[in-house]
This record gives structure tokens, sequence and C-alpha cells, in this order.
């Protein structure tokens, strides 16, 4: 009787387990989301062109020296909070970001002047993640 | 060094940002790989499996518990101590929240409030030992003016009702609110007066209802108490000190207060929307609420009421997460009273069992904040060393700067992957001796653990997502 119970509860638990599986598929782990891969080199330059609707991710070995050129169709602040440097950018004007990755981790460029309906002024607008070798 | 250049640098490399969670900056963690995440997922299952087969017969007598006598001079000397450092952290906080630097990340209030004692102080209590009762400076001074009034003369307590018990999880939603959504934990005098107001309602309850007040009613008291619990040292009664198996606090016979399932849900509903908000399907809900045509009519009304639309789609979003693990733990009771051939009512069931789903919440909040705590921790050096801005240098550390690179993205995985494992295992060992106090039978207790386990592998395997979801602001 109570072995019954056991399996029918294990199928309904287990056919709700089913919805979430492509959601886990399908957030973050998604080999296709706007990433850009920079091999291990030592020193690299990397050149993004900024789109407003999605943040991009750029990853860099650390220990790298990294020469960061962002280009944007706006003109836009933009703060690198975590390594503590600011620039402006504009539609013919690249910003330059040039940092030494020393530490692991996930820093966000954000971009000061955007306001969107929710009443934000902040967005961010590319992400650098510092990855272990 | 003239200005403290430190400080400087600390400070824009923390600033308050109005979207973010926490005044005190983004969180730089590299999401879980996949392979570790999918290893702890698989390694969870399958010690569920191994916990359901290997239920014990009987509940054993054996509580791995040791007791320890301390002398009473000595007890009384940590008693002394303890609530002198309460009372003191206490006054620094209100004068600095009053006369300190007005930034968030320099003042000591704020950084003391939000992140060593919030944070850090909570996860003490849950992974060491629980002081609050003695350091609780609430308490002391309540309790200080009741032995006032008794040495007047005056009355007797009242008798507090029981169903004072919800004011914990009301307070526990109030803080909750405060520091995620609000901006008032961003100013430290407005933490002054948040402070003053809470110490105003402990005075009171605790002069007309006595020492019950604080067991019952006081919400930070109830909340740290409840992590308490888990704690591997405690102090069962003066002068005893006790080293007990982690988590077997939760075994404990205790009086049922209403609240109780309350504040559990809140505690760990709380806990799961600060990881869930910084997560892209988050990000994609705010962006979807911003360029939806249908909604904007009524985010322009309610703008133009005055509201903060950020915080209202905040607040909807905790209180929906709220809701729906309410909502999936009594069905997963009513799975457990169906199971057992309805031997115990539901009610009955959802009190005893709440609890053990906690070392898993705890285990994610210490993997979530880690980071946090060393990091954004360290601005209580330069904050101490000056709390009132009157330039001193108490402890030279007035121009110190923080060291972000203190800890490394693969510390805080391995740290991750060990603690969420570990407090599942605790949870499923802590369900099944709680099964054999609950019903009579091994074999129902067995039979009773078996949704109960798959909603801690839900829990421990959404903690594992949240983890694995690269950082979005």
């Amino acid at each position: 009787m109570a072995s019954n119970r056991i399996v029918t509860l294990a199928v309904v638990f287990g056919s709700a387990l089913y919805p979430a599986e492509p959601l886990v598929a399908a957030t973050g782990l998604d080999p296709d989301s706007p990433v850009w891969r920079v091999g291990a080199e030592d020193s690299v330059e990397v050149a993004v062109q900024l789109d407003l609707k999605t943040a991009q991710t750029v990853q860099v070995a650390v220990g790298s020296k990294v020469r960061l050129i962002v280009q944007s169709p706006q003109a836009l602040e933009l703060h690198f909070h975590a390594f503590d440097q600011s620039a402006r950018v504009s539609p013919g004007k690249p910003a330059e970001f040039a940092f030494q990755a020393t530490r692991t981790g996930r820093f966000a460029i954000e971009a000061h002047g955007i306001v969107d309906a929710l009443g934000r002024h902040e967005r961010v607008v590319l992400y650098v993640e510092v990855r272990p070798r | 060094m003239t200005l403290p250049r430190g400080v400087l640098i600390a400070m824009m490399a923390l600033l308050p940002v109005p979207a973010t969670a926490h005044a005190f900056g983004a969180r730089y963690d590299l999401p879980l790989p996949l392979g570790l995440y999918l290893s702890a997922a698989g390694l969870a299952v399958a010690l569920s499996f191994g916990g359901v087969l290997l239920y014990p017969q009987k509940s054993s007598r054996h509580s791995f518990a040791m007791d320890i006598r301390v002398l009473p001079g000595l007890a009384g000397f940590f008693r002394v101590l303890l609530a002198s450092l309460g009372l003191i952290l206490f006054a620094v906080v209100i004068g600095a929240a009053f006369a300190g630097p007005p930034e968030a990340t320099r003042n000591f209030a704020t950084i003391w409030i939000w992140v060593i004692w919030w944070v850090g102080y909570l996860l003490l209590s849950a992974l060491v030992v629980e002081t609050w009762p003695l350091v609780d400076p609430f308490r002391r001074i309540a309790v200080g003016l009741v032995h006032v009034r008794r040495a007047m003369g005056q009355g007797r307590d009242a008798g507090l009702p029981l169903v004072f018990g919800w004011l914990a999880p009301i307070g526990l939603l109030c803080i909750a609110w405060l520091e995620m959504i609000s901006d008032y934990s961003e100013g430290p005098p407005a933490m002054g007066i948040l402070a003053l107001i809470y110490l105003g309602v402990a005075i009171i309850g605790g002069v007309v209802f006595g020492r019950p007040w604080f067991d019952i009613a006081d919400p930070i008291s109830r909340v740290i108490g409840v992590f308490g619990r888990l704690a591997p040292i405690c102090a069962p009664a003066p002068g005893v000190l006790r080293l007990r198996f982690p988590g077997s606090g939760l075994l404990d016979n205790r009086r049922a207060l209403p609240g109780d399932v309350a504040l559990v849900v809140c505690l760990i509903g709380v806990v799961l929307f600060d990881g869930l908000s910084e997560t892209p399907a988050w990000a994609a809900v705010l962006d979807y609420a911003s360029g939806a045509g249908w909604l904007r009519p009524t985010l322009l009304w309610l703008r133009e009421q005055g509201f903060d639309l950020l915080k209202v789609i905040r607040g909807l979003g905790l209180a929906c997460v709220i809701g729906l693990f309410l909502a999936g733990y009594w069905i997963v009771i009513a799975a457990v009273a169906w199971i057992t051939g309805a031997k115990e009512p539901m009610a009955r069931l959802g009190v005893e069992f709440i609890e053990v789903l906690l070392p898993i919440a705890v285990a994610y909040h210490l993997a979530h904040y880690i980071s946090y705590l060393l990091i954004a921790g360290q601005l209580i050096l330069p904050a101490a060393s000056d709390p009132f801005a009157l330039g001193w240098d108490l402890f030279g550390t007035r121009g110190r700067s923080i060291d972000i690179s203190v800890i490394g993205a693969q510390d805080i995985w391995w740290i991750a992957f060990v603690t969420v494992i570990a407090g599942h295992a605790l949870s499923v060992f802590i369900g099944h001796r709680r099964a054999l106090q609950v019903f009579s039978g091994p074999r129902t207790a067995a039979i009773s653990q078996v949704p109960l386990t798959l909603a801690m592998v839900g829990l421990t395997v959404l903690s594992l997502w949240i983890l694995s979801q690269p950082i979005t602001q």
C-alpha cells in the first residue's frame, strides 16, 4: 500500500521536474550567449561593439594585461568601478580601459545616462570576467 | 597620505548604486561552473538515497552531545563581558549613525549593521554559537528598566498573549524590505532613527510583558534563535556549555509559537530572493516590465503617484518568491500527510518539518555571502578608526583600502560546493531524526521522508542553480 503511494508520488514529482529541465538548460550555461572568449595570453587587446539591448561578456584569463576598446552607438559615460576607471564613449570615439587582470571575478562596466521606463539611470553594458587559468 | 586615498578608492569601487540590492556594491563572484553544479546536484541526490535507505530502526538515545561545566565565576564574567560589548557597540553604532560620515560605505553604523551584524553575526550564530540573548542591547536595556521598575515596587508583568508571536515574521519582512528594497538602509541617520525606534518598542514590550517579550515577540531574537538551533555550541543551562552535532538543536523539544512556519518560510524566501534578484532571469523580468506596452500606463500612473517602480517590482518579486515557497512547502506537507496515511494532522506536520530545510538555506546563505563578508567587511576597518568623523585614527587603519583579491573565484566555488552538499546532507539527516520523533513507527517515519527529501533536493538544486548563474545587476 505504502509502496504504491511512493511510486505515485515519485511519478508526480518527477514529471513536475520535467519543465524545469529546459529552463535550467536555457539560462546562463548556454554556449550561444554573447560571450567573447579571449585566449589565455599574457597581453590581450579586445575591441567590443556595445549592444545596448544586451550586455555582452568578455572573458580573459587571470594575470593578463588587458586593453579593452569599447565602441558604442550612443554617447555614454562608462564606469568600471572594480578597477576604478571611467571613460566617455561616443559613436565616433571609442573608450579604452587598460588594466591588469590580477584577480578573478565578474566585473561590470556601467553606463550612466540611459533612463528606462522603470526609472533606472544606470545600466550595465559589458561584463568582464577574469577567469582562472 | 593626506586624504586617505585608499578609502576614496574603496568608496568608488563600492559606490552605492541605487539599482542593486545592497549599498555595499556588487558581488564579483564568478558563476559556479557547470561541472561543479552537476556533480554537486548528483551528490545531493545520491546522499538523499543513502539517507532514505539507511534509516535507523528507532530514535537513538545517543545524542552526540557533550556537556562542559563552566566555573560559575567564569560564566558570570562572560555574561558581563558580552552584555558590555553589546551595549558599547550599540552606543557606537548610534553615535556613528548621527555623527559619522554620511556615505554608507564609510559609516561605521551602516557597515556594522548590514555587513558585520546582519550577515556575519547571524551566520556566526548558525555555524558556531548563539550569543544573542547575552549580547542583545535591546534586551539588556529593557530588562534593566524592568529591574528598576521592580525595585520601585511597581506591578508584575502582564501575560503576553501568544498571538504576539506573529510580530516576528512581520518584523523580519520589515528588516528584509529595509535591506533589499528600501534606500533607508543606505542612510546612516535613518538607520540610527530606526534602531532607536526598535529600542523603544523593545523597552515598552519588555517593561509591560517582561522577558517573554524577547522569547515570543521580538523579531531579531526569534530570527537569531532560529539560526542558533543549528549551532554546534550552545548553553542549555547557566554554567553549562554543550557541544553538539550541528543542527541537532533543531531536534530539541520546544514550545511551538505562532508564526514559526511563517518565520522560517520568510527567512528562506528572503535568502532565495536575494540570490534570484541577481540572476539573468530576474533581469529579463525587469527588461520585460520596462518594455511591455500593456504595462506602460500602469507604470506611468504609479510613477505619478510617487512610487519608485524598481522598489515596487522588487517588493512584488520578494512577495512572489515567499508565496511560491510557502505554497510549495504546503504541497510537500500535503504529500507527507497523504503518504503516511494521514496519521498526523497537516498543520502539525507543517510546524514539525519546516526547520528541517534550514541547513540548506544557511549553507546557500554562506556560499552567497562569503565574498561579501570578506570584501565589504573590510570597510569596517577604516570606519572603526574614526566612527564619529572627528579625525581619529584609533586602530591605525584610517587610510586602509579594500583588497578585493582576498578571496578568489575558485575558493568561492569550492566553499559553495562543500557547504551546499554539507547543508543538504545535514538536512536529510535531521529530517530523518525528526520524522522518528513525530511518527510512531520507523517505517512510517522513513516513508514520510520521501516527499521531504525531494523538496530538499529541489531546494539544493535551486541554490546551486542560483550560484551557477552569472551575476546580473
